[in-house]
């Protein structure tokens, strides 16, 4: 597969950019770009065309992802060529160059059936990777087969691909291993499987535990059963021992009881109750004496005492007025002269304050300042140069703005006088909405040229290649016109008709005897008939067999037939489009023309009345932006100095309030508000003066007329000497009178108690007496001696008995339920010695059973443990791990199986590639590394030293057979090496074509660290390699390709400059 | 008067789930005791259904299970089911046959076992109901014991119950062979049938059905199990419906590779998968295979490093769902791009590799020899578990070897093509 031309329309930096590959004869392609020239792209470019653009490319940066384009030439060992385009995205991205989706079989034979991996590796060569694939010669120690397989793939390291597949199954499994994956997961394995089955519980050992824990439970049950009637003794025994005395202590008090004999029981407290009515008679009589001695003191108080009441009668609020009318009487006389002093002195200020104030101002009541009025004067007087100064600035500023205006304006004018003399519309009107089409529609229209002229030049660039098309055809079938004619199924068709109608002539004179005997009878036409049929039978026979013996010839000849007319359809076709192509090219002149109508401008090219309209529409925005501000100026400016003039109007509405006239100053204007303040402060204090002395006036009249009336009605006429005196002693009588009034109402409070308290007295002590009579009584006595005797009697009784309840409810609850008698008969039978040595038997015996039991209920706990154990899913759990861990071990034996099937079939074809190719290859590697080398070898041989297979040698061009050195591969030095593997990889290719169409082959700079003569050398091999393959050759040293010059005839090498990322690549050898 | 009563069958208790090799973050406890758990469903479907009688169509327990405690708690959920007064009627399966713990196990008294060495017939005249059935006397019964069940009693509904795989099912051994027709003859309402994991529904008139085991227990299991739960009155069976009790499933997730260009790409396909997976999975658990087919550019990366991928998909499941996803295999039936394919058409190194390839697939003699040689070792080494069955690593079987060989390509081709810095015509100086 060649390419013949490489049209990169848009990719990486390149637009529109061709690389023509054409040539008569075979030849190497140098493409040679200087950095940042776009060789890497173009590199791309190629693996792109014929396998994709992938789906991140570094190659989108200049046009849009969707718009990347390659398109080519490409042309078959057949000669057969097919125009293709490359296109980015996911599906269909090949087409023809009508831009429809070839099929798959087309893409197919475009990469001549080498799949892109293999591509990659095979028909591409970097000086990087020449270096490395060489350096992987080594690691095979020059295995034969390996380093042959290797180069056969495109150098991949197949020693270490061998390697790495065994060192991988080695850390899977190793027979004998045991920390490898699947050695460990098999010990897992048999780990999980042991688990299961100890975790796993029959029935029988089910069985077997249920048994343990029935046994034990009964051995325990009948310990606790024993323990049960020994503690049923211990607790009978204990009672005994406990009751033993108790029934001694009780003989002793019933004995006592009966010596005392009948005895009148009284009541528990009577010796207290007789001493305390003792105790009460005597203290109620002394008590009863001192309440009546002053029952007669208190009376004797209350008759002494005088109470005026009709003075009583008076409010106290009254007397409590008068009291304190005295105090403020006496000072309010006092302060009299003084608040007239005070009025006289204010209102001889406040006429001070009016001189020098209008008096019509005064006579006003509105004239009254107040602190709005104040401060709008004062705010009003500030404003004013504020607005002076706003008009004065926007004044300035707008007429600035008409200057710069003005010079637009001229600048307009010369401009206009410009395009005038270029030839250009005549006259822009500026300020004039002049109609020129938008910059948009003009773009419209240079899109629309740009497209036009790209379709007429590949319309006349298919054209071309149609028009090379039928020259070969026609070529072609002079070839055929000039041998001997085909023979051709018409003229079989003719031949065949002709003998069908002699033949019909014939069967016509056999229906008819007559005719058939004159026929043939003399000079009869039958034998010429006869003798024609024979003839025409021949010629159809031998042109029948002709067509079969020719049909290839003939084959050809009618594809040729059907080619021209393809050819002359597809010409037809693209005329057609050509005619309709003009005609669009036409329409778009005019639909231009037309755009511009309106303007008066008669247009150039859309490229040049883009200029015009971008430097017209600029212009315009700028005039129309100082249209736009001055308007907003001259707004302003009337804004302000309406505020100015709405100032005057409100200052002289303020003045006149404080009776200025409109043109007063703000010092004026400052000097009457301070004036009209002071009188305002003056007639405030005259005003208090006065408010003062009425009050003052007022007090002195309401207090004398309230003393003056009391005094009428409760003193002497001689005790009323004057307000204040009267007022003096109304005030202390009736103080007198009120505190007696009190008196009197404690003396009475105090007699009635006393009187309460000698009457509970006198009942007291009665009660008393009645008490003692009672006990007496009950007693059977008749005086208080007596009395006290049977109280001591009936005390000691009481006791006794007392005693002798308590030890029964001991003995009682001692018995625990059993009665009286019976524990008398227990405790009859007993001695305390026996009952305490028994206990200690018990004692001993219930320790000794508490650890029995303790065994015993430890036993069935553990038995039950167990049983619950069982009962848990531990078996389940434990087959799941089981089966979870047979996965496991599964999955590494299929890795492992595939890893060592891999290595075997790797190994196996590894020697039967060898086996298969090495004569050819080896051979053909001899010459090329004799070559690259300058003869310093001159072959590459396979030799059996030291082992079973065969190492890859190179034998030293100073001698003849085996005089001659032979070198191991790592006794070569690095550069030799490399030229060691480019002879492999180049004889593989020669190999390789012996067997099917090649991709062009692919060099990116790989020679750059050989030196001068062997690049030279290798470049010689490459001319050679290009009657093979096309060999196209980047670099981006100038010195490569000064050495191709040298090494190849001008004939077999073409260079091809890419100069710049947009400048087109130009052929220059 | 509208009775329920609830069919079940195959309930393999205590039976592991099979094929879940671990994984960090694989949902373990999930899967621990998921026939239990589905055991406890059936007797909780049972009491919220108001059922009244449940029907076990044999199967209990694996036959070589020995675990005793299996039975206890089955036992111990029939004591529930006593509680609730629902009445327990069953059958031995052939694994039963063969059952220690059937063999010792008491249970409840709600529960009645009919006999294996004849039919019999329990009745439920407070139910309305006749129960016939024989059980398996030994592991392989190949007799039709169809045949030997009574007849059906008048004014009851007829149930029989039996344990079968009626004229064959694939997978199942054919054990206690009968026909429908055979069935259909004895003129029962409902044949509650077992031994078959699968649910089916043989007939509807009279009702014939497999309720299917409880719960899948490996890939092949895979969808809804549960039991069927059957309404009757006096006119007869009114409605049969299955009703799903397992609480970890099995699926097969087959992933369309096809449109994806890299490992990224490849793996963002399964997580959407996945995701969807697991939205879908009703909060049980899913063991999920997960089946990669399409022809697809990084086929050869992918299956070149299964485990690599294979790593990647898991932490993708438990990244997306969680306790609900675990992903037991994956199974690649993915295709080579057709730029890939082109390499076998092709010559030179590469092309003769996967000709032999081809020609090895073809040649089962120089396989096994192959594999003779080289995997010897291991053939020693594996215990008989890890080869048998079909998940099994058959190493002396030539289908077996053949089918790894696309795996075997895939790795030979990643390896020896993978790419690399230098390359000319992709990456360029």
């Amino acid at each position: 597969m060649k390419l013949v031309r490489l049209d990169l329309r848009a990719f990486g930096p390149f637009t529109d950019t061709v690389l023509d590959f054409a040539t008569e004869r075979p030849a190497v392609h140098v493409i040679y770009g200087a950095n940042e020239a776009g060789k890497s792209s173009a590199l791309r470019a190629i693996h792109d065309l014929f396998y994709g653009i992938p789906e991140t490319t570094a190659d989108g940066h200049v046009h849009q992802l969707k718009e990347l384009r390659i398109a080519a030439l490409v042309r078959d060992a057949r000669d057969r060529e097919l125009h293709v385009v490359r296109r980015k995205g996911r599906k269909d991205t090949l087409l023809d160059v009508a831009g429809v989706a070839l099929p798959g079989a087309e893409a197919s034979w475009l990469t001549a059936g080498v799949a892109e991996p293999h591509f990659r590796s095979f028909f591409g060569l970097s000086y990087a990777s020449l270096e490395h694939d060489a350096k992987q010669l080594l690691s095979g120690a020059g295995d034969l087969g390996e380093s042959l397989f290797g180069v056969g793939i495109g150098g991949r390291g197949i020693h270490d691909v061998l390697t790495g597949l065994a060192s991988e199954a080695d850390a899977i499994f190793r027979p004998r291993g045991q920390v490898q994956k699947l050695n460990e997961a098999l010990a897992l394995l048999e780990n999980a499987r042991r688990a299961e089955r100890e975790a796993s519980v029959d029935a029988k050992a089910f069985q077997l535990q249920v048994t343990h824990i029935a046994e034990a439970e009964a051995r325990e049950r009948a310990l606790r059963e024993h323990g049960s009637t020994l503690r049923a003794e211990r607790v009978r025994l204990e009672r005994v021992d406990r009751i033993l005395p108790l029934l001694a202590k009780r003989a002793e008090r019933l004995r006592a009881r009966a010596t005392l004999g009948d005895v009148r029981l009284l009541p528990q407290d009577a010796a207290a109750r007789r001493a305390s009515a003792e105790a009460t008679r005597l203290e109620e009589a002394a008590r009863l004496e001192q309440l009546e001695q002053a029952i007669a003191r208190l009376e004797a108080d209350r008759s002494g005492l005088n109470i005026p009441e009709q003075l009583v009668a008076v409010p106290p609020a009254i007397i409590e007025r008068l009291r304190d009318g005295i105090g403020v009487h006496t000072r309010a006389r006092a302060q009299l002269s003084t608040a007239r002093e005070r009025l006289a002195r204010a209102r001889e200020a406040l006429k001070a304050s009016a001189r020098g104030l209008p008096s019509e101002l005064l006579a006003r009541a509105e004239s009254r300042l107040d602190d709005e009025l104040t401060r709008g004067i004062r705010e009003h007087a500030l404003l004013r140069s504020a607005l002076l100064r706003d008009v004065e600035k926007g004044a300035r500023e707008t007429l600035a703005k008409r200057a710069e205006l003005a010079v637009l304006e001229a600048q307009q004018a010369q401009l206009s006088a410009s395009y005038e003399r270029r030839g250009g519309p005549a006259a822009l009107p500026l300020l004039a909405r002049l109609s020129i089409p938008a910059r948009e529609s003009v773009e419209v229209f240079l899109e629309r040229v740009a497209t036009h002229e790209r379709e007429l030049a590949a319309n006349e660039q298919a054209l071309r290649a149609l028009a090379l098309e039928q020259e070969r055809i026609t070529r072609e079938l002079d070839v055929f016109a000039r041998v001997a004619a085909l023979p051709s199924e018409d003229a079989l068709t003719a031949l065949r008709a002709a003998r069908r109608a002699a033949w019909g002539q014939l069967r016509a004179l056999q229906s008819d005897a007559k005719r058939w005997q004159a026929a043939f009878s003399g000079a009869g036409t039958g034998p010429a008939l006869l003798a024609e049929i024979e003839a025409l039978t021949e010629r159809a026979d031998e042109l029948a067999d002709r067509l079969r013996r020719e049909l290839e010839r003939v084959a050809a000849h009618e594809r040729l037939l059907a080619e021209r007319a393809s050819c002359e359809r597809s010409l037809s076709q693209l005329q057609k489009t050509r005619g309709e192509l003009e005609l669009r090219q036409r329409q778009t002149d005019e639909a231009w023309r037309a755009l511009w109508a309106d303007s008066g401008v008669e247009p150039r090219t859309p490229r040049e009345m883009r200029g015009f309209v971008d430097e017209h529409v600029s212009r315009r925005g700028r005039v129309e932006r100082l249209q736009t501000e001055l308007s907003v100026l001259d707004a302003e400016l009337g804004r302000q100095r309406s505020a100015l003039a709405a100032w005057q109007d409100t200052w002289a509405q303020l003045l006149s309030r404080v009776g200025l006239g409109a043109d007063a100053s703000a010092s004026d204007a400052d000097v009457r508000l301070l004036a009209l303040q002071e009188h305002q402060q003056q007639q405030l204090t005259a005003y208090g003066a006065e408010r003062a002395l009425a009050e003052l006036e007022r007090e002195l009249n309401e207090f004398e007329a309230e003393a003056t009336t009391l005094a009428k009605t409760h003193l002497t006429v001689a005790e009323r000497t004057s307000p204040e005196a009267s007022a003096s002693l109304l005030v202390a009588r009736h103080q007198r009178a009120r505190d007696n009034l009190v008196r009197r109402a404690a003396i009475e409070q105090e007699l009635a108690q006393r009187n309460g308290e000698r009457d509970a007295a006198r009942a007291r002590g009665d009660a008393a007496e009645k008490q003692l009579q009672e006990l007496q009584f009950a007693a059977g006595v008749t005086d208080l001696d007596a009395l006290r005797l049977a109280e001591e009697a009936s005390a000691q009784a009481r006791k006794l008995d007392t005693e002798l309840e308590a030890l029964r409810e001991d003995l009682l609850r001692a018995a625990g339920g059993a009665d009286l008698a019976e524990l008398e008969r227990e405790a009859s039978a007993a001695s305390a010695d026996r009952v305490s040595a028994r206990l200690a038997e018990i004692d001993t015996e219930l320790a000794a059973q508490d650890e029995q039991i303790s065994a015993a209920a430890n036993a069935r706990g553990g038995a039950r443990a167990g049983l619950d154990i069982m009962r848990e899913r531990g078996a389940a759990d434990a087959a799941g791990d089981h089966a979870a861990q047979l996965a496991v071990v599964r999955g590494w034996s299929e890795r492992y199986v595939h890893l060592k099937l891999a290595a075997a079939v790797l190994r196996r074809e590894i020697t039967r590639y060898r086996d298969r190719h090495k004569g050819p290859i080896m051979s053909a590697a001899s010459a090329l590394f004799a070559r690259l080398t300058l003869g310093a070898f001159h072959a590459v041989e396979a030799d059996y030293d030291g082992g079973d297979e065969p190492v890859l040698v190179c034998v030293r061009g100073d001698g003849v057979g085996d005089a001659a050195t032979r070198v191991k591969l790592e006794g070569l030095s690095s550069g030799t090496r490399d030229q060691l593997y480019l002879a492999l990889r180049l004889a593989s290719l020669h190999e390789l074509a012996r067997a099917q169409e090649l991709m062009p082959l692919i060099l990116d700079d790989a020679l750059v660290h050989f030196d001068d003569e062997r690049a030279r050398a290798a470049l010689s091999v490459l001319g050679d390699t290009a009657d093979v393959t096309q060999v196209l050759f980047f670099t981006h040293h100038a010195r490569l390709v000064e050495l191709a010059r040298e090494a190849l005839p001008a004939e077999r090498l073409v260079v091809h400059e890419l100069r710049s990322a947009r400048a087109r690549a130009r052929t220059v050898a | 008067m509208t009775v329920k009563l609830v069919h079940a069958a195959d309930l393999h208790l205590d039976s592991p789930l099979r094929g879940l090799a671990r994984y960090p973050g694989a949902p373990l406890d999930r899967m621990r005791g998921a026939t239990r758990r589905a055991l406890e469903n059936l007797v909780a479907l049972c009491i919220d259904e108001d059922a009244k009688l449940l029907v076990l169509a044999g199967d209990l327990y694996d036959g070589e299970w020995k675990d005793y405690s299996t039975g206890l708690f089955f036992a111990s959920q029939m004591t529930r089911l006593r509680e609730a007064d629902v009445q327990v009627v069953w059958i031995r399966g052939n694994h039963d046959a063969q059952s220690q713990i059937t063999r010792h196990l008491r249970l409840p008294d709600n529960v009645r076992e009919l006999a294996c060495e004849h039919a019999e017939t329990q009745l439920y005249e407070d139910l309305g109901i006749a129960v016939h059935g024989r059980g398996f006397a030994t592991r392989a019964v190949t007799e039709n014991l169809a045949q030997s069940y009574p007849e059906r009693r008048a004014g009851l509904l007829n149930i029989g119950l039996l344990h079968t795989s009626v004229t064959g099912r694939p997978g199942h051994e054919p054990y206690a062979p009968c026909t429908l027709d055979g069935l259909r003859s004895k003129g029962y309402d409902y044949w509650a049938l077992g031994h078959v994991h699968a649910r089916e529904e043989l007939s509807d008139d009279p009702w014939v059905v497999f309720p299917g085991n409880l719960q899948g227990r490996h890939a092949k299991e895979t969808g809804e199990k549960g039991a069927t739960l059957v309404t009757y009155d006096e006119r007869g069976i009114r409605s049969v419906v299955h009703k799903p009790l397992d609480v970890v499933r099995y699926a097969q997730l087959p992933v369309d590779l096809s449109g994806a260009r890299d490992f990224d790409d490849a793996l963002e396909v399964v997580r959407v998968q996945l995701t969807r997976a697991a939205r879908d999975a009703e909060g049980r658990t899913l063991a999920v295979r997960l089946v990669l087919f399409g022809a697809s550019s990084p086929h050869t990366a992918l299956r070149g490093s299964p485990q690599h991928f294979a790593e990647n998909v898991r932490a993708v499941a438990v990244d997306v769902g969680g306790d609900d996803l675990w992903v037991e295999k994956i199974v690649w039936q993915t295709e080579p791009s057709l730029e890939q394919a082109l390499l076998r058409q092709g010559e030179g190194a590469l092309a003769e590799l996967t000709s032999a390839l081809d020609a090895l697939r073809e040649d089962e003699s120089a396989l096994q020899e192959l594999a003779a040689e080289e995997l010897s070792d291991l053939a020693k080494k594996l215990p008989a578990e890890v080869r048998e069955g079909d998940d099994g690593v058959q190493l002396d079987d030539a289908k077996y070897l053949a089918t790894q060989l696309a795996e075997v390509e895939a790795l030979l081709l990643d390896r020896l093509l993978s790419r690399r810095s230098g390359d000319t015509g992709s990456e360029g100086a």
